[in-house]
């Protein structure tokens, strides 16, 4: 890697792992993990639940509870900082200024104790010193921008008024205010209808496209990613096992995993077995050495019980970790 | 998956007109206050070894029925006939015998195995309920349903907080068909699990489905694995069926225009299908002050003024599909 500014990706993660302590030790949600996101991109994490990517939005934003967990080690560079080296008081300057994030839950994510307007508005007052009637008048601008009717009445009300999906709204009102260069959002529609989920995907994309800010979009639904990432991670058990452009990651999945996702999903005609993968995610306490995924792998060989493999080029961008890519010396 | 021999004897299950008002108070002694209709005047019906699906976002009225169904509530107007026997007629011990026949599968497995109880007491529970067999019976009984299910004898000293949400999922089930019911409510079964196990647990209720003849309602709102499992499809939208037919005539050429979008509005898993319809604008409007005729006019893309005075009903829009559009009558 060159220093060259001009290709400098907005965020670089490198070797980012994130432990928690249990009571059989500490065990790593994610394991040594990198990943990129250049600006106006959006950067799919797909996995299951218990693979580490809420945990690795997380770590890059430094709100992983410590205890029980910790960064272990890694670094975040974000436009040249390196966000692990950084106080809490110096990261504040960054969280919900230049990087952003919403969450799954749109109720439990917003206070209920204050109103719309208040809420929206304190990002504003707090970062750019408006005072609180501008910051009002800030608010019925952005509730605007994200679609939401009668935006002077909305920000008097308190989110119990609001249905999920205008709560969700208020809530990408809040991570936008500041304008960010770059916004997590964690599983943004999970909790929504589909109708509504295509409203909100759609305003998402708008904002992109308007803002040029980048997007880290982690989702467990493979539908979503396909429409709205350009890149995808695919993670398993706190390690990202394969990386691609959208279009390769649907097109030419490489690791047994990847493939067995794409393959359980319910396809367009009805009937038949749908092919499942067997087993279940491993907790991250039983972990075996080796590879992670090997024992729901039906391409599993000897290889697969040693050390664990690399992530490998499988292609132009196109990263897997699997002994299928790679030629083992036996 | 062969569905005329199923529709061609008499339905095993009939709903005519259910409808279930929830009065919200605010009246003066209770009356006069709002009511919420979750469910108005609903109707369909279903063979054996038939899946028919019920599909809607929240607040549709889809689980309300199926608790209805299984008179789990008390409906404000209309009929349920198992196997032509008014289901809400019957006595109590009537019902008790008729609720072996009718079993469900819960959405939360977390929520729906009572985490005090081992799992032998839980799975055996139905058997003693419903006083079948005897000690070893109901053993003998027990180890069968856990072996149809996929899962060893092992668990059964094992409480639920020991397992994975996967697993609990077919407790649940081995515990619905502990009484080898006809007729299984499954309300949103897989919709809690991770995408790789809610094909192992679909896979299994189709097997079941096979192996035991059984009729599944299936309530979901996850359209894909709907198409993959059912034979029958109704949406529902605001305590309405507004579409019911074979799934294929459903999914391939949908009459109404509130199931052709949210059948547009299902991210497709392959990036280069391109969304072309534009989503739905606004939210589920409040099921308290439905608006006079159509109720998804105030979201229809191709509302007409008729739309607003006449509540258009169920019509025939081809064989065994029926669509309550007034643009189709």
């Amino acid at each position: 890697m060159t220093d060259d500014t001009s290709h400098r990706p907005l965020l670089d993660v490198r070797g980012l792992t994130t432990t928690f302590a249990t009571s059989d030790g500490p065990v790593a949600a994610v394991d040594a993990i990198d990943f990129s996101v250049d600006r106006g991109q959006v950067l799919g994490i797909v996995g299951e639940s218990g693979c580490g990517k809420s945990v690795t939005s997380l770590s890059v934003l430094g709100l992983v509870p410590n205890p029980p967990g910790l960064v272990a080690s890694g670094q975040v560079w974000f436009d040249g900082t390196d966000l692990t080296t950084l106080s809490e008081c110096q990261m504040r300057a960054y969280r919900g200024n230049r990087i952003s994030m919403i969450f799954q839950e749109p109720m439990t994510a917003l206070n209920p104790v204050f109103t719309i307007g208040d809420q929206i508005g304190e990002g504003l007052r707090l970062h750019r010193g408006l005072s609180k009637k501008a910051a009002n008048q800030a608010a019925v601008e952005l509730l605007t921008q994200v679609g939401i009717p009668s935006p002077e009445r909305r920000i008097k009300e308190y989110p119990h008024q609001l249905s999920g999906g205008m709560r969700q709204r208020v809530m990408i009102a809040m991570a936008i205010a500041c304008e960010p260069d770059l916004l997590f959002a964690d599983e943004p529609t999970t909790a929504l209808d589909v109708t509504i989920q295509a409203q909100i995907l759609d305003l998402l994309a708008e904002l992109k496209h308007r803002t040029g800010m980048a997007l880290v979009l982690i989702s467990h639904d493979l539908g979503v990613i396909a429409q709205v990432a350009d890149r995808v991670a695919v993670m398993y058990a706190g390690r990202i096992v394969e990386e691609a452009t959208t279009r390769d990651l649907f097109k030419s999945p490489a690791h047994p995993y990847t493939r067995g996702l794409l393959a359980s999903l319910p396809g367009t005609r009805s009937g038949g077995r749908l092919a499942a993968i067997p087993g279940q995610v491993p907790t991250l306490a039983e972990l075996q050495p080796g590879c992670k995924f090997k024992d729901r792998c039906g391409d599993v060989m000897a290889a697969c019980d040693g050390p664990e493999p690399a992530l490998v080029q499988v292609g132009e961008g196109h990263k897997a970790r699997c002994f299928l890519h790679e030629p083992v010396a036996i | 998956m062969s569905l005329n021999a199923a529709t061609a004897t008499a339905p095993l299950l009939r709903v005519e007109g259910l409808v279930k008002h929830f009065p919200l108070g605010g009246g003066l002694f209770g009356r006069g206050g709002k009511v919420l209709k979750a469910v108005d005047n609903v109707s369909f019906s279903m063979g054996a070894g038939e899946v028919l699906s019920l599909v809607g976002e929240s607040g549709c009225g889809k689980s309300t029925t199926g608790r209805l169904i299984l008179r789990l509530l008390a409906p404000t107007e209309g009929q349920v006939f198992y196997n032509d026997e008014d289901v809400f007629a019957a006595s109590r011990a009537r019902m008790k015998a008729l609720r072996q026949e009718m079993q469900v599968v819960f959405q939360d497995p977390y929520a729906s195995l009572n985490p005090r109880m081992r799992i032998g007491t839980i799975l055996e529970e139905p058997l003693v309920v419903h006083n079948q067999g005897d000690r070893q019976y109901r053993r003998q009984r027990v180890q069968e349903m856990l072996d149809k299910v996929g899962l060893n004898e092992a668990v059964l000293d094992r409480y639920p907080h020991e397992f994975s949400g996967g697993q609990r999922q077919r407790i649940s089930i081995a515990r619905a068909l502990m009484l080898s019911p006809r007729l299984v409510v499954a309300d949103e079964p897989v919709s809690s699990l991770d995408v790789s196990i809610q094909a192992q647990v679909i896979n299994l209720i189709q097997e079941l489905r096979e192996a035991e003849g059984l009729s599944i309602l299936f309530i979901a709102h996850d359209l894909n694995m709907v198409r993959h499992i059912s034979h029958r499809v109704a949406v529902m939208y605001l305590g309405r069926i507004v579409e019911l037919g074979d799934v294929q005539s459903v999914f391939d050429h949908p009459a109404h225009p509130y199931t052709r979008a949210l059948l547009a509005a299902v991210p497709v898993p392959d990036p280069e299908v391109s969304r072309d319809v534009p989503p739905l604008k606004g939210d589920l409007p409040s099921p308290v002050d439905l608006p006079a005729g159509c109720r998804f006019q105030s979201r229809c893309p191709e509302v007409v003024d008729a739309c607003r005075q006449q509540d258009p009903l169920l019509t025939r829009v081809g064989p065994g599909h029926q669509a309550a559009c007034l643009l189709l009558e």
